[in-house]
């Protein structure tokens, strides 16, 4: 308990900080609405020229608007900062911190993630209501485990990016890497549901993690039904439990990689 | 003219030559952006084939040319031009006084001074697109070339138009950032999915319109009416632009930094 204690320590000092910087939120809130109206007016188009399987438009305007928010309330740049500390060195003085380094990165990034998930939840409710009203298909029975999945997607997403970040250990730059997994999220579940996707590529997507970051929480949010929320967070957990533990033993290895020169 | 040419190419051999310095890391950033901005034509490849038909007239086709002049434009102007968007930053930081003091022209020294390694994957792309959706067009290509240097160029003004809005009302960067979201995704999607309001932003305050879809639509239909209209406005736009960031130049406080260039 004592060990925790610390850890929310660093997540309340986290929250204070970016809650400190409104300017930065109001900034994200222009670049979220502005993501939010290009792809309602994309997809306005698309349904005028015909009707797309299994959703139709007030269900897909909130798909988008709960991808997009799990992307922006993910909060810490963890990739990056990862990948900054690891090449100038900077690493060395969280390693001195009597706390687990990835721990802590986490419990910073949660802080964050608060603070963005309860100011972009606010937006991501107006803006759907003001672009397209009320999803009928929505119950109070959704409310649960939406917020489980989101979490789990947030925290899956996270350790994701933390575990292509801590690859800095091993290889000169790891930018592609970073490229090649945020657009895979896109295609596979952010931007479009995998139900729109080809029969063979929805089978390989179900399987893999990627989806799970933003397309459960959205699938659970327009059409929820205990069978699916309950597959859906299950395939969450096994998957963030599995970066977790990859993220510890490549942290683990990669830490004895580490050379610092001065500093 | 020819000073200001040297220049610029001098600029790009030494930005160049510090990218390839570490060429792994230059490959894989470069290939990395061209193989994410791959997946945003496996989004349209799907759009059409649940329709069938065109998206807001605009056939799949229609949208790998906007797609691969945007690319390309994007990568031109990053490559030659990545600084203008740090513009803020130098100004906020007194940076600039470092390039005042230079025997050039203080915009082209600013702006050129530094590249994006992700531009070559992107600049690479849209060529690769055009190959794809317009192998043997010479008509299709000559639009593309024409689009990509009026793209390049555009983008590369309406940075730096945004940035020197520092001068006037300080930090400017998310204003710059947001310019930039805009002319990237006022290109990328057919100009009728917007509102009225939106597309006459597209042809006036962030013209990218006239980079992209006019290009499309001359590839269509020639008219040398709406041609000449176009020069005309990105020609407006760009003395405007330079008659913006100078007049802001004379606001400028010099701080006490001391940087070196090398």
């Amino acid at each position: 308990m004592k060990q925790l204690r610390k850890y929310f320590v660093i997540m309340r000092v986290s929250f204070t900080n970016t809650l400190t910087y409104r300017g930065a939120i109001f900034a994200k809130f222009i670049f979220y609405t502005l993501f939010i109206y290009i792809f309602m007016s994309l997809w306005r188009a698309i349904y005028q020229e015909g009707s797309v399987h299994g959703y139709d438009y007030v269900q897909i305007v909130w798909y988008l608007i709960m991808t997009e928010f799990v992307g922006f309330a993910s909060g810490a740049d963890i990739y990056r900062t990862m990948n900054e500390e690891i090449k100038t060195g900077a690493i060395a003085y969280q390693l001195n911190r009597p706390t687990h380094y990835v721990a802590y990165q986490y419990a910073n990034a949660l802080g964050q993630s608060i603070v963005n998930i309860l100011s972009f939840g606010v937006l991501a409710i107006v803006l759907g209501y003001v672009f397209v009203g009320p999803l009928e298909t929505f119950s109070m029975h959704t409310v649960v485990p939406l917020i489980i999945s989101i979490l789990l997607g947030i925290t899956l997403n996270f350790f994701i990016c933390m575990l292509i970040g801590l690859t800095a250990f091993y290889v000169e730059d790891n930018y592609a890497f970073f490229l090649i997994y945020q657009k895979a999220t896109f295609m596979l579940g952010m931007f479009l549901p995998l139900e729109f996707l080809p029969g063979w590529l929805q089978k390989i997507s179900q399987n893999l993690p990627f989806s799970y970051v933003h397309w459960a929480p959205a699938r659970i949010l327009v059409d929820y039904s205990p069978e699916i929320g309950l597959r859906l967070i299950s395939f969450q957990l096994i998957w963030t439990i599995a970066a977790v533990i990859l993220t510890l033993l490549c942290y683990s290895t990669g830490v004895k990689r580490l050379v610092v020169n001065g500093g | 003219m020819k000073k200001h040419l040297k220049i610029l190419k001098c600029y790009f051999r030494l930005n160049l030559a510090s990218a390839v310095e570490y060429r792994a890391s230059f490959i894989s950033q470069a290939f990395g952006m061209a193989l994410s901005n791959s997946t945003f034509i496996f989004f349209w490849w799907i759009a059409f084939s649940q329709l069938g038909g065109n998206i807001a007239d605009y056939s799949f086709l229609d949208v790998i040319f906007i797609w691969a002049v945007t690319s390309t434009g994007y990568g031109l102007s990053k490559i030659f031009f990545a600084n203008a968007s740090r513009i803020t930053q130098l100004i906020s930081t007194g940076e600039l006084d470092t390039y005042l003091l230079q025997p050039c022209n203080i915009l082209l020294s600013v702006i050129s001074a530094g590249t994006t390694l992700t531009a070559y994957g992107d600049f690479c792309y849209g060529i690769i697109l055009m190959a794809i959706g317009y192998t043997r067009d010479i008509y299709a290509w000559g639009w593309f070339i024409v689009g990509v240097f009026i793209y390049g160029i555009l983008l590369t003004a309406i940075t730096v138009f945004t940035h020197s809005l520092s001068f006037y009302m300080g930090d400017a960067t998310v204003l710059g950032a947001l310019s930039t979201e805009f002319a990237i995704n006022f290109a990328i999607y057919p100009e009728k999915i917007y509102a009225p309001l939106i597309r006459t932003l597209m042809y006036s305050l962030v013209p990218v319109g006239i980079a992209v879809h006019i290009p499309l639509s001359l590839y269509r239909e020639f008219s040398f009416e709406v041609t000449l209209a176009a020069v005309v406005t990105v020609i407006g736009y760009c003395c405007f632009t330079y008659w913006f960031f100078g007049r802001g130049l004379k606001r400028y406080e010099s701080g006490n930094m001391i940087a070196t260039r090398i």
